[in-house]
């Protein structure tokens, strides 16, 4: 058996006129948490509806634990757990109704059923509204149930399509913790999301703009992407002088508060002179979300 | 087939309904509610035609036919003619709707148990009433010449109550629509909610997905069957006289068959806005009109005569007639059953083609 829980060679997916997915390729590792990160519309729910095995992609392979998602969905769909952006939860049924609908779905013996189910409710803190109707449940519990619905078959590779998409920052912390309890019992996650705080808690990113990969690696190997690091300075009109660095220089800038933030081999002086003062010019190695601005800007100017 | 997967989306399935007020009251309140507003409503028994008699015979026997039809509840006396001309006059008058004319040679022709004949003039400005007169004198003329001996057999329905023909077609009818309309919604509504797109990430089969959409809804048509017969039976005071077990087989048979056309177009319409107005129109119009039910398909058009024999429902309407009234299978009824198996067999080969478990080409 592969090391690897996927691997991806050349997908390219149309829609009508649309080119959604332009020749991508990437791999991940077992027992990873892998992020598609990107902006809306840059491909993320095609690519992974293609892994999910339950689209066919125009040309290209994708290898799902080994197996082809062309030629062996049923397979496939034995042995993973794809949750939608929008998780197919039945609004009327309850949460413990759709937990045992899913579970029969993929076969889960009855006999195990409720030791599974018992467990995954106590781990998502859902038991005391096992008999709450999933229409009635907050946004945060909603993709908890949905999580726990998709776990109940105890898949090996898990495939989540912005699960914390429209959720409340203590619910995605509460959603995170989860997860990470499923990568430390060996799951393999991969999922797609458009806010990069989160990207910085996979293990390895896959950087997605307009049906194209423009960068892959762990945080950090992302991070070192920008050339010289990011410049900071603290800006009474930031967004005016961020505007001036990009006109004048061949930077990349961007606002973060009143924070002006530099990146692209630029030095000191030249800032200072596009805005005709010296503020404290910090120069550090950058995040995740600087790299991705950069990243994206360059490929705007270039593609 | 995996039994468990079956199982878990029909139980599903019934939970949907169970739980929601407007499934419910469509698959059981509105067919009660139908067959009770037709069954009154839509009785087509007409009552005191005005009829004019003009007896060119004058014997016993002429008389008496002329005694019976005065005495049904159907007809009333309304003057008596001597001549061809009095008659269309008392017909233009609007004195009379119908005239009874009895050739001169009729009560000969009885004793020497040759046919007789006997002419019924219509006023044919109102068809409906014009139909059911001439229905009506059938019937009377029959049960005459009967009891003079002639060898003519009583035909079905020899009270000439039309609410015992419309009851039955009338649950063909409902059945044919509200089982469509059920199932017409189930597919389009997974699509609509996003659940589809879960439920194809699981390892289920077409067929398993399929049977279990199709079990609850049977179920409840089943149901709906026999609230109806019920009704039939002791509200409206149908007779009964074919077997039991006949209804049930092609009561059974048809509702499999139409459960099938409602999710065809639940696979093929998108949303259930369309999908539950197509299965309206798809079951509805043709099961109304073109199905012998309300207009005779003998008085149809050769074309349109031929585009009966494709719908079910023209099936069950006369198979439902023979078995309630005539209490025989009628002619030939394997073939009706056999259309019906064959048309189901079809619908649900193309649902099978039509349903698609990915996302393909949406």
């Amino acid at each position: 058996m592969s090391e690897k829980s996927v691997t991806v060679r050349n997908l390219t997916m149309s829609f009508k006129e649309v080119q959604a997915v332009k020749g991508i390729s990437f791999e991940v590792a077992r027992g990873e948490v892998f992020g598609l990160v990107g902006p809306d519309g840059a491909g993320k729910t095609t690519t992974m509806r293609i892994l999910a095995a339950i689209l066919t992609p125009d040309s290209g392979e994708a290898q799902i634990l080994g197996l082809s998602s062309a030629t062996e969905r049923e397979k496939i769909h034995d042995r993973i757990a794809y949750m939608s952006q929008r998780f197919g939860l039945y609004q009327d049924l309850t949460v413990e109704e759709n937990m045992e609908f899913y579970a029969d779905m993929y076969g889960v013996k009855r006999s195990e059923l409720k030791a599974s189910m018992d467990k995954l409710l106590d781990w998502s803190g859902l038991t005391q509204f096992r008999s709450r109707p999933a229409g009635k449940l907050s946004g945060g519990m909603k993709q908890k149930l949905g999580l726990a619905c998709a776990l109940i078959h105890t898949p090996e590779l898990l495939l989540l399509d912005e699960p914390t998409n429209g959720v409340d920052p203590v619910s995605r912390k509460e959603f995170w913790n989860l997860l990470y309890k499923l990568v430390d019992e060996g799951l393999t996650i991969i999922m797609t999301t458009a806010y990069l705080d989160e990207a910085e808690r996979c293990h390895s990113l896959a950087f997605m703009d307009r049906g194209k990969i423009t960068a892959r690696g762990t945080p950090e190997e992302i991070v070192d992407l920008i050339p010289g690091g990011v410049l900071k300075f603290n800006s009474d009109n930031p967004f005016e002088e961020s505007n001036r660095i990009t006109e004048s220089t061949e930077a990349v800038s961007t606002v973060f508060g009143s924070q002006v933030h530099v990146m692209g081999n630029i030095k000191e002086e030249e800032i200072e002179r596009s805005i005709d003062r010296k503020p404290d010019i910090i120069r550090s190695r950058g995040s995740v979300e600087d790299a991705f601005v950069y990243l994206s800007e360059i490929e705007t100017d270039h593609g | 087939m995996n039994r468990q997967r079956v199982k878990a989306i029909a139980k599903k399935e019934i939970t949907h309904v169970l739980r929601d007020p407007r499934s419910l009251g469509m698959g059981l309140a509105i067919p009660v509610l139908l067959l009770v507003l037709f069954g009154y409503g839509l009785s087509l028994n007409v009552d005191n035609v005005p009829l004019a008699v003009w007896d060119q015979d004058n014997t016993t026997t002429s008389r008496n036919l002329i005694r019976d039809f005065t005495n049904s509840e159907a007809f009333q006396p309304a003057g008596v003619c001597h001549s061809q001309r009095d008659t269309e006059e008392i017909i233009q008058s609007g004195q009379a709707t119908a005239v009874l004319v009895i050739p001169p040679d009729f009560e000969e022709k009885i004793a020497r148990r040759e046919p007789a004949t006997v002419q019924l003039l219509v006023d044919g400005s109102d068809s409906n009433t014009a139909r059911l007169s001439i229905m009506y004198a059938d019937g009377i003329t029959k049960n005459a010449v009967q009891t003079a001996a002639m060898s003519i057999i009583t035909a079905y329905n020899p009270a000439m109550d039309t609410t015992w023909s419309i009851i039955p077609g009338l649950i063909a009818i409902i059945l044919n629509v509200i089982a469509a309309m059920l199932t017409s919604l189930c597919v389009a509504r997974e699509w609509e909610n996003g659940t589809m797109e879960q439920l194809i990430s699981t390892p289920m089969r077409k067929g398993e997905f399929l049977a279990g959409k199709l079990v609850p809804y049977y179920i409840i048509g089943v149901i709906d069957l026999i609230i109806a017969v019920l009704m039939a039976l002791f509200l409206f005071g149908v007779p009964l006289n074919g077997s039991l077990l006949a209804l049930a087989g092609v009561s059974g048979m048809f509702i499999f068959t139409t459960l099938s056309v409602g999710i065809l177009i639940s696979t093929a319409a998108k949303s259930q806005l369309l999908a539950s107005q197509l299965a309206l129109v798809i079951t509805f119009l043709p099961g109304f009109i073109l199905s012998g039910f309300v207009y005779d398909i003998k008085a149809m058009p050769a074309i349109v005569q031929a585009i009966t024999k494709l719908i079910p429902a023209t099936y069950f309407v006369s198979l439902l007639r023979t078995i309630f009234l005539k209490g025989t299978w009628g002619m030939a009824p394997v073939k009706e059953l056999l259309f019906l198996t064959l048309f189901a067999a079809v619908v649900l080969a193309m649902t099978m083609k039509k349903l698609k478990l990915n996302l393909d080409g949406r």
